[in-house]
């Protein structure tokens, strides 16, 4: 049938859409900084730029799949990383301050989640409120001012060349691989993950088959926070400073990344390869910006655009199916 | 399939208010055990509500409803759901990106019964189970005749494949009881006769309880064994066909209209 023979190729296109675009970023900065841009420094400090935005992707794409939205996913990391940072410097271990970071993250997910549900808020004006919450909580615990914190070696994690050379990329790359595996997984082989799907597809269909629809959510947003508090930790491993003010608008990043990949905000289509490549796109974007001296305006210009055609394609695909 | 006399479900004095607006006052019927049971009434009688009280969609402030044997005021969905009612909506209650294989195997996730780390290793008892649903699956494509269309995703489909899907979405769940809201609403003939034999084929072979909604009273009389009649959320009349299309109540509030 020429119908279905359409819809494949529409779907080898939907997964290959990413792909291309970041193809086409990389080769044009090939092209212009040819020695600097794809030299192996240069491409290992691309990878661990991504891990923040690609660990906080990972948790979008749940979000985003499922028809929802967060907002304080930013914040989140921000008050991680302080979180991390006041308990290192009261001396507490390095495995436990970043437990508690990660749990910290989780805590406001699973807050997120709760009122969605409970107060049947839509997750645009509940995450625009946690946001704010989140983000004075990690100004008030570090007293408005930068935290510094003994790293206790977990800046080895963020380090551009790790301590064995054979792992040759950082270790925190490696766990964002690591982990969007896991996750791809979770999204794609699991029942949650088609309860996922199918709450962004149609929630009243869902709760018509038996899908517990309130907790699946509550799971979906407290997973989220789970990946914004681990992203909060890595980004003081990067700093080494626990910064009440980092990660500002990283959310939007991150909810970039997830569109780029694929992800409808509509809800019910999204992938973690899709979302991770997304990551990689806007990494390799500003870091070609800043290596051929692009100024900082445009860069942002850039995204904005990028985020603007990405949609644009998604509705166009829409409108193919519908 | 035969009827028994074993009631399924049985409503009892169902109110049901929205702010001031009474949708449904103190409604009671039955339905037994393998029948096909329609409810008809005019529009705003209150008979897609009584099917969301049915299921839990909406919280009846008074009454009771007694299925399989457990009394209560309300059901939540997942809990009608888990214990075999399946419902298809008025309008078409489907995920449309996704294609009509996934929909239906959809209907049927609640049945998995593996942990998450099965699910995600696949291989072992996680694949036997999965091979077992898709087989089902297949059995129900088959059973509603909508083979080729397995792989296309479902917003592409007309609307009246569409509404077939839904039924084997429902299907897909082996309901005990199954509520359709006007399964052919906005069909031509030829689709109606054909939605009423798959009607007509899940009850008698898959012994499938069915309570229908449905505005074509040509369709209700012929293939429902009983009918009870809604206006204005009060009961009218409920009996069998005949006894429902002779009371001088019904003519004059709902048949009467049609001519």
């Amino acid at each position: 049938m020429a119908e279905t023979q359409q819809a494949r190729l529409g779907r080898v296109l939907e997964l290959l859409g990413p792909f291309l675009a970041l193809a086409l970023v990389v080769a044009l900065f090939a092209v212009l900084a040819p020695d600097r841009f794809l030299s192996a420094y240069n491409l290992k400090t691309v990878a661990t730029q991504t891990v923040i935005v690609g660990l906080g992707a990972i948790g979008m794409t749940f979000v985003i799949v499922s028809g929802g939205i967060d907002l304080s996913v930013g914040s989140l990391i921000a008050l991680s990383s302080v979180v991390t940072a006041v308990l290192l410097r009261e001396g507490w271990s390095a495995p436990g301050a970043v437990g508690a970071g990660i749990l910290i993250g989780g805590a406001m997910g699973a807050l997120n989640g709760l009122l969605i549900t409970r107060l049947k808020i839509v997750p645009f004006v509940v995450t625009l409120g946690t946001m704010g919450i989140a983000r004075g909580l990690a100004k008030y615990l570090a007293e408005e001012q930068k935290v510094d914190a003994p790293a206790a070696g977990l800046s080895e994690l963020m380090a551009k060349s790790p301590d064995p050379a054979w792992l040759v990329l950082s270790p925190g790359v490696w766990l964002l691989l690591l982990l969007a595996a896991a996750a791809a997984l979770l999204l794609g082989r699991t029942v949650f993950g088609v309860h996922t799907f199918a709450i962004g597809s149609n929630e009243a269909t869902a709760r018509l088959c038996g899908i517990r629809v309130e907790r699946s959510k509550l799971t979906i947003y407290a997973l989220c926070g789970l990946f914004a508090g681990l992203a909060g930790t890595l980004q003081f491993a990067r700093l080494t400073v626990g910064d009440p003010t980092t990660a500002l608008g990283k959310e939007l990043d991150i909810i970039a990344a997830v569109v780029i990949g694929g992800g409808s905000l509509n809800g019910g289509s999204g992938s973690i390869l899709g979302s991770i490549i997304g990551a990689f796109l806007m990494a390799f974007l500003a870091n070609g910006c800043t290596l051929t001296g692009v100024p900082n305006y445009v860069q942002e210009i850039l995204v904005g655009g990028i985020i603007i055609v990405a949609v644009a394609v998604d509705r166009l695909r829409h409108r193919a199916t519908e | 399939m035969a009827t028994s006399d074993e009631v399924l479900l049985d409503v009892k004095g169902i109110s049901l208010a929205f702010g001031k607006v009474q949708a449904i006052s103190d409604v009671s019927f039955d339905i037994c055990k393998g029948e096909i049971r329609s409810i008809i009434g005019p529009n705003g009688a209150g008979k897609t509500s009584m099917l969301n009280c049915i299921n839990g969609f909406y919280q009846p402030q008074r009454g009771e409803i007694t299925y399989l044997g457990k009394t209560r005021r309300a059901m939540r969905p997942h809990e009608a759901a888990r214990r075999g009612i399946a419902r298809t909506f008025q309008n078409v209650a489907l995920f449309k990106g996704m294609s009509t294989l996934d929909n239906i195997l959809t209907g049927r996730m609640m049945q998995m019964k593996r942990g998450l780390l099965w699910q995600a290793l696949y291989w072992g008892p996680n694949q036997r189970e999965e091979i077992e649903h898709r087989k089902r699956c297949e059995h129900i494509i088959d059973f509603l005749e909508i083979q080729a269309i397995r792989r296309t995703p479902v917003g592409r489909l007309p609307y009246g494949l569409q509404k077939r899907v839904e039924l084997a979405r429902a299907l897909a769940m082996e309901p005990t009881l199954l509520l359709l809201d006007e399964p052919m609403a906005g069909m031509n003939v030829e689709e109606k006769e054909d939605m009423c034999r798959f009607i007509l084929d899940a009850n008698d072979q898959l012994g499938t309880t069915i309570c229908l909604i449905e505005h074509d009273m040509g369709v209700v009389m012929d293939i429902s064994h009983r009918v009870v009649v809604l206006d204005h959320g009060s009961k009218l009349a409920d009996g069998t066909p005949e006894v429902v299309g002779a009371d001088q109540h019904v003519i004059d509030a709902y048949l009467g209209v049609e001519g």
